[in-house]
């Protein structure tokens, strides 16, 4: 009896175009814009554009721009000569996204210990303050690699005129030093002294073969976003039932209403483990997440994550008292426990309590699980709790449809 | 030689007391219903109709009194409730399937054995004359192809007894007498029709009995003109429409039809009321008022019908209550 229900369901969202593409083909969609989205913007593929005036134009500020360009990351927006208004016109527009003027007078490049003004000057818009930031970093990375003798000579400057002053044959030998730590950089000599090498990168999980983890996180963001609001619409067509007094002629069934609810509660987990396999599909062919490495710990988490959502679905519609109050109620309800939950905007970049109170959501717990399985490589143990919990919320749903169902017939 | 002694009653309820918190919906309600019979219970929002219906389902526990069907008691007795099939007021059927996917489905959750499914669907379509539409879309029909979808659903399990709640709503005349027509097929096949409407020309047309249900007793039962006609025993519904200010001008006007036996309806000049004569008490009922200065726009003189019936029935209950 449960498997008639399945199959009334299954047929009836066959038979709707409409449904059909809401419900496979919009979460891989959406999942597509927001890993492209929010890959670049938490920094793996992040391209910058930035407007340089150059109004010293000698050969150290040449060779301070082509390290600094030399950088992927960075896009010069224009290679004409610009000055200072034409910088500050593009940042304004938002056609740059930070602006480098080197200026003319001031301190010269490849002496910082001189007196004058700073010889650079970033032109950045308070709305995109990480630009900004960005950009000083580069620049920095730029300079000690592009001019290590400069950075030196302005040491060497203050100790001589602070500490300790440095004879004239001190003098000569720091020259003559300075002199191959320039021809070394020039010539890119692995062997000769750079300064940009103060630190190596390492990834903290072994595991790891995504090029932006951000994608991995998003995958099961938009999973978790999508399983919820395919549930409720999936789950409604229990108001329509009971508003149309199916439930009614159900009653006198075998199985009563229960079948119904069991019958649907089944289909909306099929449904949510096939729309989020399409997404997770998606993230592997386009994105490289390592689902077939991550089979079995993935299809577990995803039953889990559906089973949640299907019960919380059918258990909240049997609550409500109308199509109209569930689909208002319901869409209101699924934004504000994504956006709590993680779903939206990644759960590190939120202050403690909405953190903490993220764990009251299914959405943090499937984030967990797929978390512990593509980023951090973790043991399954790690993931037993969050399945327990979903499959524990899942069950609470359905027991509570049980309930407000049998009372409403 | 013997008559044949009339079926045992499909249905029978005797006594049954039902409430919903402190409002009580069935007060001592009796009713039979036997085989291959249409009663029609007619009765105003409220009267209990729908409470009687799910206490038959096995839905309600009644607070007293007995309901058996077919000597079970739907309550303790699942079997007993799967003797009805429900047809609801609006369709209920799942609108993307075809009607024989729908009856499948129902047959399914009704718990048939799947062997039988199919040959049952198809069989049951040509109950209901639906046979040539069964792999068309349910939301593809018309209104009363619908309807007959939706009866069919209801009697895929092998029901005793067709309960259908206002069959007809939203349906123009000509799907009205359609489905008129197939229900007294039904009952000619043995089937038991329980049948709730307001539409008194529908159950007039259609009733071996009705059952007046006026504050959760069955008032009468009994078929429709037998029943009329013992109740009003040759009086007749007479309606007088005078000028507005006709019995105002002239107060012997009120006098003389309020002793004719007509009441004043509330905020209008219409009088009406039920007149035991002949047509020349009529004649001088409409002289009385002439003479004594009345201008009459309307008057009519019929039959008492189901409609009166039920009125005067809502009426005696409410003037109880008070």
């Amino acid at each position: 009896m449960r498997a008639a229900v399945f199959r009334v369901m299954a047929l009836s969202l066959w038979r709707d175009p409409a449904a059909l593409a809401m419900s496979f083909a919009l979460p891989g969609l959406v999942f597509v814009i927001f890993a492209n989205i929010f890959a670049g913007a938490s920094g793996g593929d992040l391209n910058l554009r930035v407007a340089l005036a150059d109004l010293r134009a000698d050969g150290v500020s040449q060779r301070l721009t082509d390290n600094l360009f030399a950088d992927k990351r960075l896009t010069r927006t224009d290679a004409s000569a610009l000055d200072l208004v034409q910088v500050q016109e593009l940042v304004r527009r938002g056609e740059a996204d930070v602006g480098l003027i080197i200026r003319k007078g001031g301190r010269p490049l490849d002496d910082l210990g001189a007196d004058g003004a700073p010889p650079l000057l970033i032109m950045g818009d308070p709305g995109r303050e990480i630009a900004i930031t960005m950009l000083a970093g580069a620049l920095q990375k730029a300079y000690f690699a592009a001019l290590p003798d400069a950075a030196v000579r302005s040491i060497a400057d203050l100790v001589d005129r602070k500490f300790a002053p440095f004879n004239p044959e001190q003098k000569v030998r720091i020259e003559k030093g300075l002199e191959a730590m320039r021809t070394a950089s020039d010539s890119r000599d692995p062997q000769g002294f750079r300064l940009d090498q103060l630190f190596e990168r390492q990834n903290a999980v072994a595991n790891v073969s995504v090029a932006a983890p951000a994608v991995t996180y998003y995958a099961g963001g938009v999973a978790m976003l999508f399983l919820l609001f395919s549930a409720l619409t999936g789950a409604m067509s229990y108001l329509d039932e009971r508003e149309s007094g199916l439930l009614d002629r159900l009653a006198t069934s075998p199985g009563g209403i229960g079948v119904l609810i069991d019958g649907k509660f089944l289909f909306l987990i099929l449904q949510g483990f096939i729309q989020v396999l399409v997404i997770y599909l998606v993230a592997w062919g386009a994105f490289g997440v390592a689902l077939p490495q991550n089979a079995g710990p993935w299809a577990v988490t995803t039953l889990a994550a559906a089973l949640a959502a299907a019960g919380l679905a059918m258990g909240f519609v049997t609550l409500c008292r109308s199509k109209q109050q569930a689909q208002t109620l319901g869409q209101m309800l699924i934004l504000v426990v994504s956006a709590v939950g993680g779903s939206m905007v990644p759960r590190y970049l939120m202050p403690p309590p909405v953190q903490a109170l993220g764990w009251v959501t299914p959405n943090t717990w499937a984030l967990e699980a797929y978390a512990s399985i593509f980023s951090r490589a973790d043991a399954l143990a790690a993931m037993v709790l969050p399945w327990c919990i979903l499959a524990a919320i899942g069950l609470a749903g359905l027991f509570v449809a049980h309930v407000v169902a049998r009372r409403a017939v | 030689m013997r008559d044949t002694p009339p079926p045992l009653p499909l249905l029978l309820v005797e006594g049954a007391h039902a409430s919903y918190g402190a409002r009580r919906v069935l007060c001592g309600l009796n009713l039979a219903m036997r085989p291959a019979e249409i009663l029609v219970l007619l009765g105003p929002n409220g009267a209990g109709k729908s409470t009687l219906i799910k206490a038959m389902s096995g839905r309600l526990k009644l607070a007293s009194g007995t309901i058996a069907i077919g000597g079970l008691d739907p309550a303790r007795d699942p079997a007993a409730s799967r003797l009805c099939g429900i047809v609801p007021q609006n369709i209920a059927l799942f609108e993307k399937l075809t009607a024989q996917e729908n009856l499948e489905a129902f047959g399914r959750l009704m718990g048939l054995p799947a062997r039988n499914i199919a040959a049952t669907a198809v069989a049951t379509l040509d109950r209901v004359g639906l046979a040539d539409r069964a792999r068309d879309r349910v939301g593809a029909l018309s209104g009363g192809m619908r309807r007959r979808i939706n009866i069919a659903a209801a009697m895929m399990h092998g029901p005793k007894i067709l309960v259908l709640d206002e069959p007809t709503v939203g349906l123009d005349y000509e799907a009205r007498a359609g489905l008129a027509q197939l229900l007294k097929d039904l009952r000619l096949s043995g089937l038991a029709i329980l049948l709730t409407t307001h539409d008194m020309d529908e159950a007039e047309a259609l009733a071996d009995r009705v059952a007046v249900l006026v504050g959760g007793v069955v008032k009468a039962e009994g078929p429709p003109r037998e029943l009329i006609a013992s109740l009003f025993r040759g009086r007749r519904q007479v309606t007088l429409a005078l000028s507005p200010d006709a019995v105002r001008r002239n107060p012997a006007v009120g006098d003389a039809l309020t002793a004719a036996g007509l009441a004043r309806r509330p905020d209008s000049a219409t009088w009406c009321g039920l007149v035991t004569g002949s047509e020349t008490t009529f004649e001088s009922l409409i002289r009385s008022a002439v003479v004594a200065g009345a201008v009459i726009e309307e008057v009519r003189v019929r039959q008492p019908d189901l409609t009166t019936l039920l009125s005067t029935f809502v009426a005696d209950d409410r003037k109880e209550a008070k």
